[in-house]
């Protein structure tokens, strides 16, 4: 389940919900629903997928989710 | 060809673990039509020289690693595969490497911290009568010791953005960090290491106890910043970037919300530098998004420290620089304190002198930014390295 991050159009923030379940239909598992900064994240099946949540009317950014590591605490460099 | 950057002008190709070097050469050619010839191991080294001066491409069949002249259409289109499924992983500029020199003597430690750190020192902050108070700083990381003593009758709010885990810092790197932007002044046994010794506090935890996160809690924390009006978000993190790959277009629009919302996103430029070898990495991601500052670190003599990722290209650069080497700061209990060093430590000098600034001047978002950088002190070293300067307390 690649998981994905989602930015939203200023004008789609007034009623997001209606583009969340847009999300949804188009095969987005939601995890948070971002209300201020307008961002959508969750996780879809298979990559073929990104496009339609791409075509969704409200969506702004699709971008897969990165990961981030500081390393473990005795480090060398944090 | 070699270029300014320290790179040759011809591209390195990887091949994906799963793929052959023979579908890896067949992809290069069907995607931008260049020959690469395959490199055998029996080959004299004069045959070896000839052929990498004269072909397009040079496929090092046993490491899976083609080396390719490709104009910029055919740089994009190998790109684009190395985004997409197939054999190509991945795609980045050769570099020009040289020798690693003699490592220079150790010096014995001539700073004084008697009384404060040598970081709050270089930045100005024991002449600064700025505190922060009022000012609420969010610090993103791997937690906070809630029961640290010298965080004793703070205002400190805390939220965990990972899966199974409290706020509560298994690793040290978040209590260290916050620390450094808001720690005491005044410490029983030690320097005073804090630099915004009176803002609030906000503890997010989106990294784990191992040190590691994702952008999902990594805008989750920001998300919770804004809304609880934090003037300062400082994010020690960063995930490390190939040169001339563009910047999320998400979190810079993330970023833009956060400044219309008065909020100023601070971030660690990165460690991938190893200027020991010359070898100086781009400003990782989310740092080299245009709206968030980026910060790379320097050491007590006022040099760019080795590991301070630097502007490469035209995609991040590095905005300011703070200290970032063999920090003294706050560590979970019973340890107490450790020193530290990276761009990680670096940051949160810069979020506590941003809070100084917020709560003497009323400035936030933009005006924040163009305070801190007008009022950091020049220094004279490349501002790909150091953009505008040293940050100075107000």
């Amino acid at each position: 389940m690649p998981r994905v991050v989602i930015s939203l159009d200023e004008t789609a923030l007034q009623d997001i919900d209606e583009t969340v379940a847009a999300l949804r239909r188009a095969g987005l598992s939601v995890d948070d629903v971002l209300r201020t900064t307008g961002v959508v994240t969750g996780s879809i099946d298979g990559t073929r997928v990104l496009a339609d949540l791409r075509s969704v009317s409200g969506v702004r950014d699709v971008e897969q989710e990165r990961g981030y590591d500081v390393g473990p605490p005795d480090s060398e460099v944090q | 060809m070699a270029t300014s950057d320290g790179t040759t002008g011809r591209y390195l190709v990887l091949y994906e673990e799963s793929a052959t070097a023979a579908a890896g050469v067949q992809e290069i050619n069907d995607v931008t039509g260049i020959q690469t010839v395959s490199l055998d191991p029996s080959d004299e080294s004069s045959v070896v020289a000839e052929r990498l001066s004269q072909a397009d491409g040079i496929s090092f069949d046993k490491l899976r690693v083609a080396c390719v002249d490709a104009d910029s259409a055919q740089l994009s289109r190998l790109r684009d595969a190395a985004a997409g499924p197939g054999p190509i992983a991945m795609v980045e500029p050769e570099r020009i490497v040289h020798a690693i020199p003699a490592a220079p003597a150790t010096e014995a430690s001539t700073l004084d911290e008697s009384v404060y750190t040598w970081g709050l020192q270089a930045i100005g902050a024991p002449g600064s009568d700025a505190t922060g108070k009022g000012i609420r700083v969010a610090v993103l990381d791997t937690g906070f010791d809630v029961k640290h003593p010298d965080f004793a009758g703070r205002t400190v709010t805390t939220a965990s953005f990972v899966k199974d885990e409290d706020v509560q810092d298994g690793h040290g790197h978040g209590t260290h960090c916050i620390g450094t932007s808001c720690g005491p002044r005044k410490v029983d046994g030690g320097p005073g290491y804090g630099v915004a010794y009176e803002a609030e506090i906000f503890a997010g935890k989106v990294l784990s106890n191992k040190g590691s996160g994702t952008d999902r809690g990594i805008l989750a924390g920001i998300e919770w910043a804004i809304n609880n009006d934090c003037a300062v978000i400082s994010m020690s993190l960063g995930a490390a970037t190939a040169p001339d790959t563009p910047f999320s277009p998400l979190f810079e629009e993330v970023a833009v919300r956060a400044m219309a919302a008065g909020t100023l996103i601070i971030a660690a430029a990165g460690n991938e530098s190893d200027r020991r070898v010359g070898r100086i990495n781009p400003v990782g991601h989310p740092a080299n998004c245009p709206s968030i500052m980026a910060v790379g670190a320097t050491d007590p003599k006022t040099e760019i420290a080795y590991f301070s990722c630097g502007t490469v290209g035209d995609i991040g650069a590095v905005d300011i620089v703070a200290p970032g080497w063999d920090v003294h700061s706050s560590v979970p209990m019973p340890k107490r304190y450790a020193k530290m060093k990276g761009t990680s430590m670096a940051t949160p000098h810069v979020a506590g002198v941003a809070a100084q600034i917020a709560q003497k001047y009323g400035s936030r978002a933009w005006e924040l930014w163009a305070r801190l950088a007008q009022g950091s002190r020049r220094l004279p070293l490349p501002s790909t390295d150091v953009g505008s300067g040293l940050v100075q307390a107000p």
